[in-house]
């Protein structure tokens, strides 16, 4: 850990307000361990849902680890994401046995039902949609994760039902 | 054979490099033993004062035992070791490699200012593929990506489509400035080098010191005043001293058809390649036309004169003078601070000399401390000064010394760059009388509480190597109180105007001075100062024209700081060479000469030895 930022850096402008006492006290967990960015990273995720820009820098400031290398950290994996996200979270395989048992027409379906913007986040902040290759229960396919619950055998009916459940 | 062999004890270890029986040190890398050894291995991401990466897998070599090939940058060298670094198979190994690096992105060479051909090529990757003898891609690069540019910051340019992904930007803003700006942001295809939480370089926390872009392998950073202006062959180099401030910093200075193109940090000075904005990039700034012959003024009108001409009407001014005052630029060399103060108290029998500007705090305050203690230091106070603005290289190093543990003590009122870092600030309180009026409050005088000041000790004492760095203006008590600190803290002195150090020790000070006729030794200052005093005949001697020059009525033309010749001495106090890089206009003169030849005509001549024999007198 090095002694780098000197001051915060003020909340870019479009962003929403973010109430950092609950940051505070996960920093405050971490406050003598070195070397944890990444867990603190996590902890944040976790509370916000997302890693705003607000929380990036109020990190950086108070582990007095670079803001570069905090930012550099968070977008280097998969697991952080820097942009608001939905209340649901759907994951549909589209790995090589869900895409020949008809994934892609689920994903179709998804998008227009949810009205996604690129991103995959509905306008409401209702539901993100991540497509990924494998779950590894291919011998479910198609299928997808939907809030932590597998659904396996997946007609584009079928997903619309799941998705009516999960409100 | 490596320096370190003859002067340590620890022992050496044994190792052969391509058929040759080394002795080396342990903890070197197989590099720099076989750079010591003259075997030359080529490297791409490695620079000698980086810490090692070991990312662009060019300096490949054999090692026999290991299962595969080892980068010889991050390999340390240990008993026995048996290294060839010539074999076809690693040949094609970095033959491989190059041709990965110039598959990722446009390294399309014919529009980069890095280009050149096989022997005069400022791009190291360009060096190596003809090295390698590359002569076609076999990964066919796609153009069809647009790499974006950033030409946010003022002084210098960065083109992603160039970049290496080498990182010797972010480790020279890490461990060269201690600025921590630059950071790998994303992954794999889509990494980028960027600042901060990714915002355009010249909106990020960036200092423009430039380091990052003195060790850029690539034309991925280029400055924007030397671009396309000649490869660094085509200029001529010279190593000189930075005249910005009073830290007296090594410079290389590029130098194409006298024309002073771009400015690199002096890896072998005091200050190790690093510069600020204002002496790598600011000097090379346009400045106000340059003054080439004397002036003087007629009928109104400033005209064009001879030397002979100007210096009579000078000397015949000054013989009739009741008093003359002078004020002189703390830019001056000391040979020229010795002339000005000859002349003036001997020639002509005044003691109106001053400076310009510049303060230099008391200098005895204990042992001095170097520019090189500074970023070893385990405890650094700085007190009454901002060294963030005034000395920039020392705020840096200072800053430096903070990454490796050290605690930082602030005293000072107001606010300064270093105020995050502090791990104890404390609060100067202005002693002024509150009733003084603005003149007799020139320069306010600050002091420090006692309890306060019992905090600043204990943070001294519990250190092993403290430094404190101190700037002027405040009160004697507190100078008096430094001096009682423990004989392990060593003292700097921040010091404002470049060579007022070497003013101070000729007995010149910034004051007001009074006489009817003001000699205002400017040098290559410019008007940002105070106003000048009230006078009937101004002469001004000038390397530019500005309002100084505009209301003169003689103008003698003056050096700028790359075309003098003579000596500097710094805040250290060590006294630095100054040589010139280029060439002055053929009319003008080094102060000290035109000073010669003035008490000439004025009728007490001075000679060179008179001026040497004062310099070295102090």
């Amino acid at each position: 850990m090095t002694n780098t930022l000197p001051q915060e850096k003020s909340a870019p402008a479009k962003e929403p307000p973010v109430d950092l006492a609950r940051l505070d006290r996960i920093l405050e967990e971490f406050k003598s361990a070195k070397g944890a960015l990444i867990p603190i990273l996590q902890r944040a995720q976790d509370a916000y849902g997302f890693l705003p820009r607000t929380v990036l820098n109020h990190i950086a400031y108070k582990a007095r680890v670079p803001l570069a290398d905090v930012y550099g950290v968070a977008t280097f994996y998969a697991q952080f994401h820097l942009e608001r996200r939905g209340r649901h979270l759907i994951r549909v395989c589209d790995g090589t046995a869900c895409h020949v048992r008809g994934a892609p027409r689920n994903i179709e379906v998804l998008e227009k039902n949810l009205g996604l913007v690129p991103g995959g986040t509905s306008a409401d902040y209702e539901y993100t949609v991540e497509v990924v290759y494998c779950l590894g229960s291919c011998g479910l396919a198609p299928v997808a994760v939907m809030d932590n619950q597998v659904c396996g055998r997946l007609t584009p009916e079928g997903l619309v039902r799941h998705l009516k459940t999960l409100a | 054979m490596p320096l370190e062999m003859t002067t340590s004890a620890v022992a050496m270890a044994n190792i052969v490099i391509n058929g040759r029986r080394i002795q080396t040190l342990p903890g070197q890398t197989v590099l720099q033993a076989a750079t010591a050894a003259g075997i030359k291995i080529p490297t791409l991401c490695h620079h000698p004062r980086l810490p090692a990466h070991g990312s662009c897998r060019l300096c490949l070599v054999e090692i026999e035992k290991q299962r595969a090939l080892q980068p010889a940058c991050t390999f340390p060298v240990s008993e026995g070791l048996v290294i060839r670094t010539d074999t076809e198979k690693l040949m094609v190994e970095r033959r491989f490699a190059l041709q990965m690096i110039l598959s990722e992105r446009s390294h399309y060479c014919m529009f980069c200012p890095a280009s050149g051909t096989c022997e005069n090529s400022d791009c190291e990757l360009q060096r190596l593929c003809y090295d390698h003898g590359l002569n076609c891609w076999e990964y066919t690069p796609h153009y069809e990506k647009r790499w974006p540019v950033d030409g946010t910051r003022q002084y210098f340019v960065m083109d992603h489509g160039r970049c290496i992904l080498c990182r010797r930007c972010i480790r020279a803003c890490s461990s060269i400035a201690a600025n921590h700006t630059l950071g790998v942001h994303q992954r794999g295809t889509h990494t980028l080098i960027g600042a901060d939480d990714d915002v355009p370089f010249g909106r990020s926390s960036c200092v423009s010191c430039g380091s990052c872009l003195q060790v850029c392998p690539t034309g991925a950073l280029s400055e924007r005043n030397s671009a396309f202006a000649g490869r660094s062959a085509d200029f001529k180099r010279t190593k000189a001293v930075c005249l910005g401030c009073a830290v007296g910093c090594g410079i290389e200075a590029l130098v194409r058809d006298n024309h002073l193109a771009r400015i690199e940090g002096d890896w072998e000075a005091a200050n190790g390649g690093l510069l600020c904005a204002a002496g790598r990039f600011e000097v090379l700034q346009p400045r106000p036309p340059r003054i080439r012959t004397p002036l003087v003024r007629e009928k109104g009108k400033l005209a064009a004169a001879s030397w002979d001409r100007a210096l009579d009407c000078v000397a015949q001014k000054f013989r009739k003078a009741e008093r003359v005052a002078c004020l002189a630029s703390p830019r001056l060399l000391n040979e020229s601070m010795a002339a000005l103060t000859l002349f003036f108290n001997e020639t002509m029998r005044t003691n109106e000399v001053a400076l310009l500007y510049g303060e230099a705090p008391p200098l005895d305050l204990g042992a001095p401390a170097g520019l090189a203690d500074v970023a070893d230091s385990d405890c650094i106070v700085v007190i009454g000064g901002n060294p963030m603005e005034h000395q920039r290289v020392v705020g840096y190093l200072t800053r430096r010394s903070l990454d490796h543990g050290g605690k930082l003590v602030l005293v000072h009122n107001g606010s300064t760059s270093l105020d995050g870092y502090a791990d104890l600030h404390l609060e100067l309180e202005d002693i002024s009388h509150p009733a003084a009026s603005p003149f007799e409050r020139l320069r306010a005088t600050y002091h420090l509480r006692a309890s306060s000041l019992t905090r600043l000790k204990h943070m001294v004492e519990t250190a092993e190597r403290p430094i404190v760095l101190y700037g002027s203006g405040l009160s004697t008590t507190v100078y008096v109180a430094m001096r009682t600190l423990p004989s392990r803290a060593r003292f700097l002195p921040l010091i404002a105007g470049t060579n007022t150090r070497g003013a101070v020790r000729l007995g010149l000070s910034a004051r007001p001075v009074n006489g009817e006729i003001l000699y205002l030794m400017a040098a290559d200052d410019l008007p940002d100062h105070a106003p000048l005093p009230t006078r009937q005949f101004t002469v001004v001697h000038a390397a530019y024209q500005s309002d100084w020059t505009d209301t003169a009525d003689v103008v003698f033309p003056a050096l700028m700081w790359a075309e003098k010749t003579g000596h500097v001495t710094n805040l250290e106090g060590k006294t630095l060479e100054v040589k010139p890089v280029m060439s002055a206009p053929a009319d003008v003169l080094p102060a000290w000469k035109v000073l010669l030849q003035l008490s000439e005509r004025v009728g007490r001549s001075l000679t060179y030895e008179d001026i040497c024999t004062f310099a070295g007198s102090r």
